[in-house]
């Protein structure tokens, strides 16, 4: 009896397509089967456009931004409907210069409140994109960003609270590349050969739209990956180096990176600029919101030669992220990576230790058992001063911790020793993997005021992993 | 739907639910790390008739679950819990109904077909809009992520000729290369001398006038991928 019970559940179970896998083998199947949408390396790599000041004055560059309603087409001959800076996803590229001012004019024409927080920037409290301070529907906020840092590879997204799940995976989120003379002297590549990808996961529905299903608690994740709105795209490179600038602006997927069957890959910066010299990475872990900055050579390829940037961690859809075919052209270049890109800069000694623990309180995520609550202050540490703090993950899945307004560098992992890619730059955002502990020194400059720090993973920081400090003077 | 018949075999054999008669039972099944820790239902889809009750279990559950109703009824046990009592409810109309776990709701859905007294299904309910329909991503992942020319060069027609102060070394190549001739005495290299030619025959002359001797010669090409040939040699008396 228990026998047929589960039998009929299997047959009940068991999906209506049984037919159609006949199809598949046939010529006809087979045209179906190339024309699927999801067919990885079909498209070529998609540029993201740069967003271009409305105005200039001697010491700053103006843009205006709308918040708006927009159709990508990412799908081929499907419109996907999003929302996006200017309507594109990913948003348009805001490339700045250390000491020189960004004005970004942001205008809210959605129906609902919004904001923006450029992540990874030195910016003022009331210009971080606090998740309460919000543009209203229909409303306008000048934000105004000194610049005053280290070239880096940044990015601005919504930051409202408990909505950015949804609002980032619709499409809110763009990069921001700052660059400075240091970078300009190491001669790296530039123009055409720095190349921005976003990568995330999504799945669709059947008229090409964006699917999203809630998963509090593993986070969303999809079985397609774009790269820069692309399915898995191929991109015909030159016998050169490249700049690749990678962002993870996927919800929740952790990826694990590797390039054709482990070649080279040399990591120049993470999330806070140039790290202090090249490290060659065969396999990088990769969490969300985090940065990485690659250099690849293709004159170590013969013409023709076909390599995918895969994500071990992968299933089916989520393997190939994207293919690099070599082409002909390039190979005299003599250029080479510096040994050493810049000095380490010394910091005070930590004044303070923290702690906190990540774990699974009654439905929602907490940090020290708890939720985010704006009229709270968790954390008040002096301006000027480092400290250490400790993550300590009590459950078993990716914590991607990020801190506003500042940046840290890593000190210690319980997992073992922290990889030079991590340890040789500054970092905005640790992945602190299931039940191991991260320590980083944090270094409250150069603002002081009011921010957040939270989990990256956004349907954990939505409800509600998300702290908030404040940097007294 | 292809995609999820796998697990979903295993989960419905696991199952192995009492099938007495006026009720049915579903047990909340705990993602591993082997299936990326996707918590789901231990039966997707299940039929029964009106009248009759569904009760979900979660014996030895150990991540936070709850059940509640998705579309036109309702239904919620309690905030999520790890290992909550079982929860029942009696279904007294015929149709379609979707519960899920309001935490895994991605992975973590179920359907309860109600027929009427006769066993009769229920009428199909209408297709949800194109909007709402998922349309699965269908390929597999790429098995090979490197593909590049794994083709070694061929190094034929070595000829090694004395010259004066020296000797020349022809060669036929198969493919563009770069050539390492080598003058070995005793088992040590006395001489030697790298460039890159093109695929056909080439000719190297290496002088020094401090070179006399009998030499073993070496050559050994590489491409541009990096494929190493075969080292091919000769010998060579020079004055």
């Amino acid at each position: 009896m228990r026998n047929g019970f589960a039998s009929v559940a299997l047959l009940c179970a068991l999906p209506t397509g049984g037919s159609t896998r006949r199809s598949l083998i046939t010529s006809a199947g087979r045209r179906a089967q190339a024309r699927s949408p999801f067919t990885p390396f079909r498209r070529d790599l998609p540029r993201i456009p740069e967003l271009l000041p409305v105005r200039r004055t001697s010491t700053a560059d103006v843009y205006d931004v709308q918040i708006q309603q927009g159709l990508a087409e990412v799908l081929p001959g499907f419109e996907t409907p999003i929302y996006g800076y200017e309507g594109v996803y990913p948003g348009p590229t805001i490339r700045a210069r250390t000491g020189r001012e960004s004005i970004v004019r942001q205008h809210n024409t959605l129906t609902f409140e919004s904001n923006v927080h450029l992540h990874g920037g030195f910016v003022p409290a009331g210009h971080d994109g606090h998740p309460m301070d919000v543009i209203p529907a229909g409303g306008s906020f000048e934000y105004h960003y000194p610049n005053l840092q280290d070239a880096a590879t940044l990015w601005y997204h919504d930051h409202a609270h408990g909505r950015t799940s949804r609002t980032l995976y619709h499409g809110l989120m763009a990069m921001y590349v700052l660059e400075d003379d240091l970078e300009r002297e190491l001669e790296l590549p530039t123009g055409e050969y720095d190349v921005p990808l976003v990568i995330a996961d999504h799945s669709f529905n059947r008229d090409g739209s964006f699917r999203y299903l809630e998963n509090v608690d593993l986070g969303f994740r999809g079985d397609t990956l774009l790269v820069n709105g692309a399915v898995s795209p191929r991109m015909r490179v030159d016998r050169r180096k490249y700049r690749f600038r990678l962002l993870n602006g996927s919800n929740s997927r952790s990826y694990t990176l590797r390039l054709g069957r482990g070649r080279k890959m040399l990591q120049i910066a993470g999330d806070g600029g140039l790290l202090t010299r090249p490290v060659v990475r065969r396999r990088v872990p990769f969490h969300p919101a985090e940065r990485l900055d690659l250099v690849i050579d293709f004159r170590d390829y013969a013409p023709g030669t076909e390599l995918v940037l895969h994500n071990e961690d992968g299933e089916a859809g989520t393997v190939a992220i994207m293919r690099f075919d070599v082409g002909r052209g390039g190979g005299s270049e003599d250029f080479r990576v510096p040994r050493r890109m810049r000095p380490r800069e010394p910091l005070p000694e930590p004044v303070a230790d923290r702690r906190w623990e990540l774990g699974f309180g009654f439905g929602a995520w907490q940090i020290n058992g708890k939720d985010f609550d704006h009229a709270r202050m968790d954390a008040r540490p002096s301006h000027g001063t480092t400290e250490r703090w400790t993550f300590a993950n009590r459950s078993n899945r990716v914590h991607p911790m990020h801190i506003h307004g500042f940046l840290f560098r890593v000190l210690w992992r319980s997992s073992g020793p922290v990889h030079p890619g991590e340890r040789l730059g500054w970092k905005d955002t640790i992945g602190v993997l299931p039940n191991e502990r991260v320590t980083v020194q944090a270094w409250f400059a150069p603002y002081a005021g009011k921010y957040v720090f939270h989990c990256h993973a956004l349907e954990h920081a939505d409800k509600a992993m998300m702290l908030q400090l404040e940097v007294m003077t | 739907m292809k995609r999820l018949a796998g697990p979903l075999a295993a989960v419905a054999v696991l199952a192995a639910a009492p099938a007495a008669y006026g009720q049915a039972q579903v047990q909340a099944v705990d993602g591993t790390e082997a299936n990326h820790y996707e918590n789901q239902w231990s039966t997707k889809r299940l039929t029964i008739r009106a009248g009759e009750t569904v009760t979900w279990t979660f014996t030895g559950s150990t991540v936070l679950h709850n059940v509640a109703a998705r579309g036109s009824w309702t239904f919620r046990n309690d905030d999520p819990k790890v290992a909550p009592p079982p929860a029942s409810f009696r279904f007294d109309t015929p149709g379609e109904y979707r519960f899920v776990c309001e935490i895994h709701e991605s992975s973590m859905w179920g359907d309860v077909v109600v027929t009427d007294a006769s066993g009769a299904p229920p009428p199909p309910p209408p297709p949800p809009p194109l909007s709402e329909q998922p349309w699965l991503n269908d390929q597999p992942a790429p098995t090979r992520f490197d593909v590049s020319d794994e083709r070694r060069p061929r190094v034929s027609r070595v000829r090694v000729a004395r010259v004066r102060n020296g000797a020349r070394v022809r060669f036929r190549l198969s493919e563009r290369a770069r050539v390492r001739v080598r003058f070995k005495k005793a088992g040590v290299t006395v001489k030697s001398a790298r460039r890159w030619f093109g695929a056909g025959a080439h000719r190297l002359t290496v002088r020094d006038r401090r070179m006399g001797g009998a030499y073993r010669v070496e050559v050994v090409a590489w491409d541009r991928a990096g494929n190493r040939s075969r080292t091919t040699r000769d010998r060579v008396s020079i004055r």
